[in-house]
């Protein structure tokens, strides 16, 4: 596939709608744009948050480690409880070094997509995949340019399809890694009816469209009160 | 300020080893030139019977015997503090970058090459300001007039300045908390200004106005120290704020905390601790005191106030500076890497030469009997009625023997600075860092000679590569893991670098890694790493992998081992490099941990293996 090219091979029935979370100034309100420019289809939960329980009741939490004043010496780890279970284990990927940050996205039933964030010199996010609540990883990936520094910033949508969130904007891929293309940037995002009311100041977080309602998700509390929920369908399979 | 320094310990055992090698074989080659000087001095007297030295027209002014005496001695005191054993690793880190610091960023910009050109050639570097100050020191010292005495000004104010520019940050003129009493605006800045006065003509010598100029030059200044000191909002007033120490109290305490004997540590200590409690009082009189002594300058200067006040001003002056040497500046060198006294002393130096020079000119005096032999012809005799031009040997050889024991002196001098200044000169013709910093870091490489082992793996565009494939080319070959976070990329910018040190020489060597990560191995990785560490363009470089099977077949052969670390640490693996000559040997193992990976540890690893390229590729 050659870059800035959709699969061809997906479904024509396949369309995905692209929930982003950006940061944007004060004055567009409380109230989350949502102006779909694409068929209305229900959108699941961005992750960003730390922890949450996938499908089939296992918790997974990451929760970064070292609490030392630089940084760069702090690492991250993740943890898993399935249904059930007591105890939590111990359950990061091995084979890179996690200083930058860990970041989730469930895959569907058991299986979790997991990214590393850049740091110190590794510019570029490796990412491992897991079918069985953690015990085992494969690699996928890698995301490249790196993941941005947020917790929603990975997205594993049907087929092996990746959505990530990088310094240049939203990118789609596969397991793979061999190929992105961008979807949308921020300077992109900000000219969407959508978003024009606002004034987008970046992309915090990037998710398919699931099970889950769009409603379900606002972010409406205090904490979260510069962020918008910003929908985008963005179809990105046709039939061949 | 990236590049700032080499990163490297400053007592790393084989860069304080080098820089003792250093200074001891320049050092027996300084007493190698002394004499034969001296030796050729004498041999020259005895044999050719040169006419005496001409006789000065005026005795040296006592105002110039003492700045010329003194900032001669200061600055062989500094040359004598620059050979400490870690000045050569430690005074990027531990001098100027500190003093750039809180400067603006142009002036950091500015300090920034001066430390990386130290930081990439640290030994030669430390060398040559040792001698370039003893060097200046003893030329001030000894060439007490004539054109080689002004000379010896002019290069104290050329090397004060690079001092005052490159070592201290421009005195730190431009950062925030410019005091007098913490030796603001530079010590080098009166070692400029001293070596203006000692490269003045004779002709100046003579009248009491290069003394008024000087006491009133001074007393501006400390005027203008006060203005300064006493300025709201700058922070010497509290003692103390919010609880914690005002200004001058924390640098007070500051330096109370450098090494130093516990003596002296108690007296700063305890003056830190008075300030704090008594902040307003010690910098009223700060202010008080820096303005009285500026009022008495320009009156002095201008030659009105009672005759007691030269004295009273010139006592007052010494006593306060002293008091602020030992108490504020904590002699200056104390603390670590000390490169001077700071600048109570030049400032002392500075005022007592301007009292001095009040006084009339001495009346014309030979030079001390000793010094020549009194039943010569004169040497400016000889130069009048000798025949030929001036440089003919016979008559070079003449004017030498005719010269004086301080003549001498100083051309040794001169030579002792040009001893110190071109290995450093020469250094810095090279784009690369010295290779002592790769060595400091991994030490010496290991010559070896055996077939290499073979392997047939993927490179980052999915062909198939085997090392029988790169016969006929040098291999610089190395094992790299495309997801680590720090020395892998290093390496790979190492080796980069080595291609560039190469230039046409590269044509010949093919530059390779293996990958070494049991997990992350696909080609997908490979190329994120090339892009990441921009080698997709380099046209002889291959970053090969293959399935688990080989890559591990492949390290053990080489002697890799790569271990997966627990959760969140990089794949544990040997940093190391082989050169593998155009017939398939192994000639060399280089051991790579790139250190602190700053830019002249990367440059001085890149010269190491260009090296060791260079040396396989040399027919035997």
């Amino acid at each position: 596939m050659s870059p800035g090219r959709l699969p061809a091979a997906l479904p024509a029935t396949l369309a995905a709608v692209i929930l982003l979370i950006a940061g944007a100034l004060a004055g567009c309100g409380s109230t989350p744009a949502a102006t779909p420019s694409g068929p209305a289809v229900p959108v699941a939960a961005p992750p960003l948050q730390t922890s949450f329980a996938d499908g089939t009741g296992t918790s997974w939490a990451v929760v970064e480690m070292g609490g030392s004043a630089a940084q760069e010496e702090n690492f991250w780890e993740m943890f898993a409880r399935p249904a059930g279970a007591a105890a939590w284990r111990l359950v990061t990927p091995a084979g890179v070094a996690d200083n930058g940050g860990l970041v989730a996205a469930p895959a569907g039933g058991a299986s979790l997509l997991t990214g590393f964030l850049p740091s110190q010199d590794l510019t570029f996010s490796p990412l491992a995949a897991t079918s069985d609540n953690g015990a085992s990883w494969s690699t996928a990936g890698p995301v490249n340019p790196g993941l941005a520094d947020v917790p929603g910033a990975l997205g594993a949508g049907p087929g092996g399809r990746l959505i990530a969130l990088t310094s240049s904007g939203a990118e789609l891929g596969r397991h793979d890694g061999a190929t992105w293309t961008r979807l949308i940037t921020a300077r992109a995002l900000a000219a969407t009816p959508a978003a024009q009311p606002c004034q987008v100041t970046g992309l915090t977080a990037v998710a398919f469209g699931g099970a889950s309602t769009f409603a379900d998700w606002r972010l409406a509390s205090a904490g979260w009160s510069q962020h918008q929920t910003i929908r985008v369908t963005i179809p990105y399979g046709s039939s061949g | 300020m990236p590049g700032m320094n080499s990163g490297l310990n400053d007592n790393n055992p084989v860069l304080v080893a080098a820089f003792r090698a250093a200074l001891l074989h320049q050092g027996l080659i300084v007493l190698l030139i002394f004499a034969v000087l001296a030796v050729a001095w004498v041999s020259a007297r005895e044999w050719l019977r040169p006419g005496k030295a001409a006789s000065p027209a005026s005795a040296e002014p006592a105002w110039r015997q003492l700045l010329r005496i003194g900032f001669g001695a200061l600055w062989i005191i500094d040359g004598l503090l620059q050979a400490q054993p870690a000045m050569a690793a430690g005074l990027p880190s531990q001098v100027i970058e500190p003093t750039a610091a809180s400067s603006p960023s142009w002036v950091q910009h500015i300090v920034n090459w001066a430390g990386t050109a130290w930081s990439y050639h640290p030994i030669q570097a430390g060398a040559a300001v040792v001698w370039i100050q003893i060097g200046i020191g003893v030329w001030l010292i000894t060439a007490a007039r004539g054109s080689w005495s002004r000379l010896a000004g002019l290069a104290s104010v050329a090397w004060g300045l690079v001092v005052w520019v490159f070592g201290e940050s421009l005195g730190g003129i431009f950062a925030p908390g410019l005091t007098w009493l913490f030796g603001a605006p530079g010590a080098a800045a009166f070692y400029c200004a001293a070596g203006v006065l000692i490269a003045l003509p004779e002709r100046g010598w003579a009248t009491a106005r290069i003394g008024r100029t000087i006491l009133a030059a001074a007393g501006a200044f400390f005027i203008g120290m006060a203005v300064l000191q006493a300025w709201p909002g700058r922070g010497f007033w509290p003692g103390t704020r919010h609880g914690q120490r005002g200004t001058l109290a924390s640098m007070v305490h500051a330096m109370a905390s450098t090494p130093q004997p516990s003596l002296l540590a108690g007296w700063v200590r305890g003056f830190g601790s008075f300030t704090a409690a008594n902040g307003f009082a010690v910098n009223l009189f700060a202010v008080i005191a820096l303005a009285a002594i500026g009022t008495a300058l320009v009156t002095v200067a201008a030659g009105r106030g009672p005759a007691w006040l030269g004295r009273a001003m010139l006592i007052a002056t010494i006593a306060l500076c002293l008091a602020d040497w030992v108490l504020v500046e904590d002699f200056g060198f104390f603390g670590g890497l000390g490169t001077d006294p700071n600048s109570m002393i030049p400032i002392i130096l500075l005022v007592g030469a301007g009292y001095l020079a009040l006084a009339p000119a001495p009346a014309p005096a030979a030079e001390p009997a000793t010094a020549q032999p009194t039943a010569e012809p004169a040497a400016a005799e000889l130069v009048t009625t000798g025949t030929g031009p001036a440089w003919r040997p016979a008559r070079l050889a003449r004017a030498f023997g005719a010269a004086s024991t301080r003549a001498v002196l100083a051309a040794w001098a001169v030579a002792m600075i040009i001893l110190g200044a071109a290995p450093m000169a020469l250094a810095q013709a090279s784009p690369n860092a010295s290779p002592i910093l790769a060595q400091a870091i991994d030490g010496d490489s290991a010559p070896l000679n055996f077939a290499a082992a073979p392997f047939t793996l993927t490179d980052q565009d999915g062909r198939q590569v085997s090392l029988a494939s790169l016969h006929g080319k040098v291999v610089l070959l190395t094992f790299l893991d495309p997801v680590c976070t720090s020395d892998c990329p290093l390496i790979a910018q190492e080796f980069r670098q080595a291609d560039q040190v190469l230039g046409a020489k590269s044509h010949g060597v093919e530059l390779v890694a293996i990958v070494t990560n049991p997990l992350y191995h696909s080609v997908a990785y490979t190329r994120a790493f090339d892009t990441q560490e921009r080698l997709t363009g380099l046209p002889n470089w291959l970053y090969l992998t293959g399935s688990l099977a080989q890559l591990q077949q492949t390290w053990k052969n080489y002697a890799i081992a790569a271990e997966i670390a627990p959760a969140g640490g990089m794949i544990l693996h040997n940093d190391v490099a082989y050169v593998i000559d155009a017939n398939g040997r192994t000639r060399t193992e280089l051991n790579l941990d790139p250190g602190p990976g700053t830019a002249s540890t990367k440059s001085s690893f890149a010269g190491e293996l260009a090296a060791a390229a260079e040396h396989v590729m040399r027919p035997s």
